[in-house]
């Protein structure tokens, strides 16, 4: 409480909010938070926005997108902690000032409320690893530009979190991953994760996601698949250029073979009991080369579903975002991005993007949010010669806002 | 096509916007949220410091300038600015003189940090006859992340200062010693992991060498009641304590005595803002005696 008075006697909002990241006072509510939202046209009606985790998201966002986060530490005695974490993620088409949410099913809304946490992280209880249970953000792993989460098991849960053993540090959860209200079965996904094991200065961590279907009696009995599926992770990061590199393989089989070709990441699974199996190579990274004006994120992916029933389906991705710091304050930024694929018997899928963006933020760096962007975006679908209403390319034109905090 | 012509016109628009807020007009006040990397390197600034003459000979003649109450100072310093030669070694400085107020001061400090560098700042605090009261040496600045309104930074409050105790004067400068030392950060990537709830990337961590030039903000406010035991570690002499207990005391009888009630209540409080556990008393005592 001491801390907290003062805190807010000497500057009511500038100083809470300052002392919200990586301090914590012992009843201090942090706030936490993300957002993204903004205003644009294309050149052929209102702004479109399409395959963002292929050729890059910047200019390519048409929604407004919100997180609200607060954490309180609860508890604090004798080198224990606990600490309540929750938070709303919130979706809205922005397409004008009154958009309703969470309309209960009528279809009045043109939003979505999300409770997408609320847990007790506990350390001090066992070794130094954190127990945690509720609905919670775990260990997510993304790309950033493409906003893809290629390695994220998020949901209700429960487990034990980098607990040290040999080398590195182990995590074990079980979260459930059905996400369906209607049925009496529902899927738990047990996650092992094994991180921090030394390979020179690179870091690797390798991982076991293994998902099991809990079949009513009924449906057992009916005959309904309930294939386990696997989806094996292993990722090498390694301190390059001010940044890092991440090379990332994976693995999966059954539901989670889909999620190779088709951007997921443990989040969903595609249906079981074909004996599917897919995999995908990663590599991205952000770094700074020369150390100076200049700061570069890129990715490039292949991923692969072998389908049993019918084609095999492919992916490929290779994206770029480089930026260069004008000022302190103001930056250009550019990306650029190339795909090609097949969609099965739906044909094959490809194209290409070009953006330039000049930006106002809160700093120089990569990161630096909140930042203010006025983006001219190209898009240019190579396979489909109607994609963007009739066309096949599309220039989109707006402002958008984005912070983290 | 015409897709491309649009592009073409945005990006010839986009460059024209560039080069236009690109420009850094002198003697413009700095923006809200300063980079330290707008100064010169550690090593140009260290050269820029071993080239320098020291301006003064004494505390007495150091160029002060004048702290306002509740409203920023900003500081960027650059190979213009004056040196001195500190028990500590020859430093960059900015002299501040502090502002009037019956109340104890609460003086924030900034320095702002760069990915490589930052100025580690120790502040010595000057009675009204330039001599040292206290010092806050540069281990009492903390690192602190950049938040949504604040840069990385190291930063200090130097609480309970000034009030009723002779303390004019702050200077800020940096010591021989914590100039070969450096400050480590947080990588900006794994910020962003925390703020966003993801995996935090296994990296190591930038280290900001302390450089003789930075980027100071200083900010002052008037310690109120509530939290007049918010006391900074650096005890200030319980002699002068007394003294100014005395004097105060004087000042509220005075007052009580020539009818000036409401005045002298005010000292009252001032006073115990200040850690005075006779002002209340004296004024009782001196109401009474009416």
């Amino acid at each position: 409480m001491k801390n907290n008075k003062r805190v807010f006697a000497i500057a009511p909002l500038a100083t809470a909010v300052a002392a919200s990241l990586f301090t914590l006072s012992a009843s201090a509510v942090e706030f936490h938070g993300y957002f993204r939202s903004g205003v644009g046209v294309s050149d052929n009606g209102s702004q479109q926005c399409a395959n963002n985790q292929h050729w890059g998201r910047l200019g390519n966002e048409c929604e407004t997108y919100a997180e609200v986060d607060f954490q309180q530490e609860l508890y604090n005695r004798d080198g224990k902690t606990m600490k309540v974490e929750t938070m709303w993620a919130m979706v809205t088409d922005q397409n004008g000032d009154w958009e309703p949410m969470g309309d209960g099913g009528d279809n009045s809304a043109q939003g979505t409320i999300s409770l997408r946490q609320f847990n007790i992280q506990a350390k001090g209880y066992i070794g130094d690893a954190t127990l945690w249970a509720g609905k919670r953000f775990y260990q997510r792993h993304d790309i950033h530009h493409i906003d893809l989460f290629y390695w994220d098991t998020s949901g209700p849960g429960a487990g034990i979190e980098g607990l040290s053993a040999g080398v590195g540090k182990l995590s074990l959860a079980w979260i459930r991953a059905d996400g369906d209200g209607d049925s009496n079965s529902n899927a738990n996904n047990i996650d092992v994760r094994y991180a921090g094991i030394p390979l020179g200065s690179s870091s690797l961590e390798v991982g076991l996601l293994y998902r099991i279907e809990n079949l009513t009696d009924a449906e057992d009995d009916a005959g309904q698949a309930d294939d386990a599926s696997t989806m094996l992770t292993a990722e090498l990061t390694t301190p390059i250029m001010g940044g890092f590199n991440k090379l990332v393989g994976q693995f999966g089989d059954e539901g989670y073979a889909w999620a190779m070709r088709y951007n997921g990441g443990g989040q969903w699974v595609g249906s079981v009991g074909a004996g599917n199996t897919g995999f995908r190579v990663i590599n991205h990274g952000v770094i700074k080369p020369g150390g100076g004006a200049f700061e570069l994120g890129y990715a490039a992916y292949y991923g692969m579903t072998e389908d049993g029933d019918n084609d095999d389906r492919e992916i490929l991705s290779v994206t770029a975002r480089p930026m260069v710091k004008l000022t302190d304050t103001t930056r250009a930024i550019f990306e650029v991005g190339y795909f090609q694929g097949d969609h099965g018997s739906f044909g094959d899928v490809g194209g290409t993007k070009l953006t330039a963006a000049y930006a106002w933020s809160a700093g120089p760096g990569y990161w630096a949010r909140p930042e203010i962007r006025v983006f001219a975006s190209v898009m240019t679908d190579d396979e489909n010669d109607t994609a963007f209403r009739g066309e096949d390319s599309v220039f989109n034109f707006g402002v958008q806002a984005e912070a983290w905090w | 096509m015409k897709s491309w012509w649009y592009l073409a016109v945005s990006l010839i628009s986009f460059t024209l916007v560039g080069c236009e807020s690109g420009s850094i007009v002198p003697g413009e006040s700095p923006p809200t949220v300063l980079m330290s990397n707008t100064t010169p390197i550690p090593k140009e600034a260290n050269k820029l410091l071993s080239l320098s003459t020291p301006c003064c000979k004494s505390f007495a003649d150091l160029p002060y300038r004048e702290l306002k109450l509740e409203s920023s100072f900003e500081s960027v310093m650059d190979g213009s600015y004056p040196t001195f030669n500190f028990d500590s070694g020859k430093s960059f400085f900015v002299a501040l003189q502090l502002p009037k107020s019956n109340r104890p001061l609460s003086v924030e400090i900034q320095s702002v940090a760069a990915e490589d560098r930052v100025f580690a700042p120790t502040v010595v605090v000057l009675d009204s006859n330039f001599q040292p009261t206290r010092t806050f040496n540069s281990d009492y600045f903390k690192y602190k992340t950049a938040s949504m309104f604040r840069p990385e930074r190291l930063e200090g409050y130097l609480d309970g200062v000034a009030g009723f105790k002779d303390e004019t004067y702050i200077v800020i400068y940096s010591t021989s010693d914590s100039l070969v030392q450096s400050t480590q950060m947080i990588h900006p990537a794994k910020q962003f992991a925390k703020g966003r709830n993801l995996a935090i990337p296994d990296i190591p961590d930038p280290f900001a060498k302390h450089s003789p030039l930075g980027v100071l903000a200083v900010y002052v406010t008037p310690t109120s009641i509530d939290n007049r035991e918010e006391k900074a570690p650096q005890q200030f002499s319980k002699e002068k304590e007394v003294a100014a207990d005395i004097y105060i005391n004087e000042q509220i009888r005075r007052a009580v005595a020539e009818g000036r009630i409401e005045e002298a209540m005010h000292l009252v409080e001032d006073a115990e803002a200040n850690g005075s556990t006779t002002a209340r008393k004296t004024f009782i005592d001196a109401v009474k005696k009416q």
